[in-house]
């Protein structure tokens, strides 16, 4: 934690090394599982989160859309979380597609 | 005449010789960075090829067992491999300047092999082996992609 309203999550420490899966149903480190239990509540609390992609063996699409996509279909708009959550990746791929997956489901909500 | 040669003679001398190796080094330095960068753009062609093989691979095998959860692993960590290298070679001075519009179509088309491969039914327990020929020739057609983009940049940028 760097602030007191700035909360960071590493994903390959707090959660898994090996994230996969979609849903709970698909695996024990899917990314629902990872959004309803880490990623929901830490934005709930804190002002601003960044989320540290380092250090897991990758990510699949599904899981970075569950987790990150996810978040606009439980309710944050894409306008808070571009406020309020930062991505850090040694891999520009992974940030580039949470940013496309919190968009495109963004405008298919308006 | 003679003045002259007197007076500026290793003056012009020095000059061609600086003129000719600066022109030497310039062209040595060109051929190392083509050698270089044509060993990153095959390197990174090789991983796109191995991916779409291995999914090919990994789509024929039933969901939920060893062998299909650790293709699974070995895709993400190509993945993350060759994010890596496509970042690399986008921070390669030459490519980034001339060919910044290229490697952009690049970028997006290593999104859509990453999605093509790693979306959908991606590590699901209600993968259906039987729907795999129609993901395997997306992923297949999208690594193509890929390759001509990258061989693209790479040809118009020497």
């Amino acid at each position: 934690m760097a602030t007191m309203n700035q909360l960071e999550i590493s994903i390959a420490k707090q959660f898994s090394e090996t994230p996969g899966g979609r849903h709970v149903k698909d695996s024990a480190t899917s990314g629902e599982r990872f959004r309803e239990e880490i990623l929901a509540p830490a934005l709930q609390e804190a002002e601003v989160i960044v989320v540290d992609l380092d250090g897991t063996l990758g990510y699949g699409s599904s899981f970075l859309e569950e987790a990150f996509g996810g978040l606009v279909r439980q309710g944050f708009t894409a306008e808070t979380l571009h406020k309020k959550m930062k991505i850090k990746s040694s891999v520009p791929t992974y940030s580039r597609r949470i940013w496309q997956y919190i968009d495109e489901e963004g405008s298919r909500k308006h | 005449m003679n003045g002259f040669v007197t007076s500026y003679g290793s003056l012009v001398f020095w000059a061609i010789a600086i003129v000719g190796w600066g022109v030497a080094n310039t062209s040595a330095n060109r051929r190392e960075c083509r050698k270089e960068l044509r060993s990153d753009v095959d390197a990174a062609c090789a991983l796109t090829e191995k991916i779409a093989d291995l999914f090919s691979t990994y789509c024929q095998t039933q969901p939920n067992t060893a062998e299909s959860a650790s293709s699974e692993v070995r895709l993400k960590l190509m993945f993350k491999d060759l994010g890596m290298q496509l970042h690399r070679l986008s921070q390669r001075k030459r490519f980034y300047i001339r060919q910044i519009l290229k490697l952009d179509a690049s970028q997006q088309a290593m999104d859509k092999f990453y999605v093509s491969v790693t979306g959908g039914n991606f590590e699901s327990s209600d993968r259906q082996v039987s729907e795999g020929m129609t993901e395997i020739l997306t992923a297949a057609s999208h690594s193509l992609e890929l390759i001509d983009n990258l061989k693209k940049a790479f040809n118009d940028a020497f």
